[in-house]
């Protein structure tokens, strides 16, 4: 492990500027706050670990990128909400707002084709980094994507303003 | 549906405030075997801790009253930052710098020196300063702009060009958007202080932050949703004690700034002159106030000229209008435009076509840059009376000549040079090119959708 002052410093820094983009791309994927936390954390210390063996910062953040969406995609797990991803969202707990319709629109979807919308619409990545960061074809990308928009499009919500 | 799905997302990502994560209390976790939730706890009220403690012992040592001690001349400042030996980046930052779209008269720059060079995660990142060729002393940033897909993409650009008073100036500090592909709320902060400083830190509104490996009081370094105010401060510690200045310069949109004595180019250091005139609306200033044009792309409006409106190349968009302003010295306020098209020629030389009043009329200009170069020119300004169906000029490609001609739908261009034989431009990308060899005179030729073939002329501009 990269235990030196300078490798401390750069990933730091690294979290400071990064940690909340990345929780940001994280909520969309998992439709909880508390999961994208969590993911977030589990991700970054994954990082952590393997720190001194990424090169030039430019780089690290592609790598953290897809070790994020690899371990979404790989069926991270938290404890306290476990198997919320291929599920409705469910009641909230009481210190937490309502679901959005946007929220449950994404919960509503498995886990690949979720990341498949967040990358494609959220990160405005192309079909081929969205299966590269995935570590699928793109033809997967592309299958992934049709059956998420044909399910969204069958939302009230998202039928009427998002997708026609 | 791609822009409403990808609106909805963002709105939703918008919603919550992302939770604060600390770089420390990872690697204390990922060290931690078998992880134990009263860690992270035990961490939080440490790092609490050590920061009242830290605030103690340090706050009676910051006095924004103590008078700072006599700075060192800002021009003798050594080259900071990992890429301070860069020799090859420090020669196109200062190429860049002159081929900004600077008034003319400013140009070029002399004793340009590069004060930091570093890589961030916002692309590199170069701080020169230098005269102006009317001897005013200034000093600018300069950035990567990783929004570029296009073979522009690892140019350096300018994103601020101001004066710097040498008297008074004891730091240099910036606050302005990372540019990135992708929607984010990252700032980034550059911070110069005199060699030898330490603990360098900012404040934006109620939020502090440090800078966490500064090179001999220098950093650049990007920072994730700092709110956007125009009050911020930065602080260092040097000679024993610590300062604070609030910043000098915070960018508050994507933009290129450039601040300028508003008649620069007109009146040498020194001279005395106080008068503003003003023909039409055309303001020609004789008066040492110091003005700012703050240019962001421009939103695309319907215009009488029916060119396309999309384009493959539109991140220059700042930078031609500010070009524009300064060909016209005229004030932004009497100025309105907007691009009608971009694109690229095969070997990547770029085009855009824009529109506009500007206080002398209604005018087309066509801009060109090609990828080698350090920044792109006006070709062609033509001023709009009536119907404008193509705009030509003659560009510099990277190994050739280029005829550049963005035309309206149906309408064909045919291009000379010298005696030759008449050739068909191509059409690609939303404009019609032809490759030339710079020898002889160029001529052109419009032939309307209905074949009305019209007078050979010259391109505009030439």
């Amino acid at each position: 492990m990269g235990g030196n002052a300078a490798h401390e410093a750069a990933f730091d820094a690294f979290v400071a500027a990064r940690g909340k983009a990345l929780w940001r791309t994280a909520y969309l994927m998992t439709a909880d706050r508390h999961l994208a936390e969590d993911l977030v954390q589990t991700t970054l210390i994954e990082v952590w670990r393997r720190w001194h063996r990424i090169g030039g910062m430019e780089h690290a953040e592609a790598y953290v990128r897809r070790v994020l969406v690899t371990t979404h995609v790989k069926g991270h797990r938290r404890r306290r909400v476990a198997e919320a991803y291929d599920q409705p969202i469910e009641v909230p707990a009481v210190d937490e707002a309502p679901p959005t319709d946007v929220q449950r629109a994404l919960a509503a979807l498995p886990r690949a084709q979720r990341a498949v919308i967040v990358l494609r619409y959220f990160e405005d990545r192309t079909e081929a980094q969205t299966a590269d960061l995935l570590g699928c074809s793109v033809g997967t990308v592309k299958s992934h994507h049709a059956r998420a928009i044909t399910r969204l499009r069958e939302l009230p919500f998202l039928a009427s303003e998002a997708l026609s | 549906m791609t822009d409403t799905l990808a609106h909805l997302l963002r709105r939703e990502a918008d919603r919550h405030e992302p939770p604060l994560i600390f770089g420390p209390a990872l690697r204390a976790r990922a060290q931690a075997r078998p992880r134990r939730r009263l860690l992270p706890i035990t961490l939080a009220v440490l790092a609490t801790a050590a920061a009242v403690i830290a605030g103690i012992i340090l706050l009676p040592a910051v006095s924004r009253d103590v008078p700072l001690p006599p700075a060192d001349q800002l021009t003798s400042w050594p080259t900071r930052g990992d890429l301070a030996t860069d020799a090859s980046l420090a020669l196109d930052a200062k190429q860049t710098w002159d081929a900004a779209p600077l008034v003319p008269a400013e140009l070029p720059h002399q004793d340009v020196q590069i004060l930091y060079a570093a890589s961030t995660l916002a692309g590199k990142v170069v701080v020169l300063t230098g005269r102006n060729a009317l001897g005013h002393q200034r000093w600018a940033i300069l950035n990567q702009d990783a929004t570029s897909t296009t073979p522009y993409r690892h140019r350096l650009r300018l994103v601020l060009d101001q004066p710097l008073d040498l008297r008074h100036a004891r730091q240099l500090s910036w606050q302005g958007w990372r540019p990135t592909p992708r929607p984010n709320k990252d700032r980034l902060f550059v911070l110069l202080t005199p060699p030898g400083s330490s603990t360098l830190g900012w404040k934006v509104g109620d939020v502090r932050g440090s800078f966490s490996s500064p090179d001999n009081g220098a950093a650049a370094e990007v920072f994730d949703t700092v709110s956007v105010e125009e009050r911020m401060s930065v602080s260092w510690r040097s000679s024993g004690k610590r300062h604070r200045e609030s910043a000098s310069e915070v960018s508050t949109g994507r933009s290129l700034t450039i601040q300028y004595l508003e008649d620069a180019d007109a009146r040498p250091e020194g001279a005395d002159s106080d008068a503003c005139s003003a023909a039409g609306d055309v303001v020609n200033c004789r008066v040492g106030v110091e003005g700012t044009i703050d240019v962001g792309p421009s939103a695309r409006e319907t215009l009488a000229q029916p060119y396309v409106t999309e384009g493959t190349w539109g991140e220059y968009a700042s930078e031609i209008e500010l070009a524009w302003l300064g060909s016209t010295k005229t004030r932004p306020s009497f100025w309105s435009g907007g691009p009608r098209w971009s694109g690229l020629l095969p070997d990547g030389t770029g085009g855009a076509l824009h529109h506009g009043t500007v206080g002398r009329g209604n005018e087309l200009v066509l801009y060109a840059d090609h990828p080698s170069g350090h920044g792109g020119r006006l070709f062609a300004i033509r001023p709009v009376t009536g119907r404008v169906p193509v705009l030509t000029a003659v560009v510099p490609g990277e190994e050739h000549p280029w005829l550049m001609a963005p035309a309206v739908t149906g309408w064909q261009v045919d291009v000379r040079e010298g005696s030759g034989k008449w050739i068909r431009a191509s059409e690609g990308d939303g404009v019609r090119y032809a490759p030339l060899t710079g020898r002889g005179k160029v001529q052109v030729r419009l032939i309307s959708p209905t074949g009305t073939v019209g007078k050979p002329s010259a391109p505009d501009g030439q």
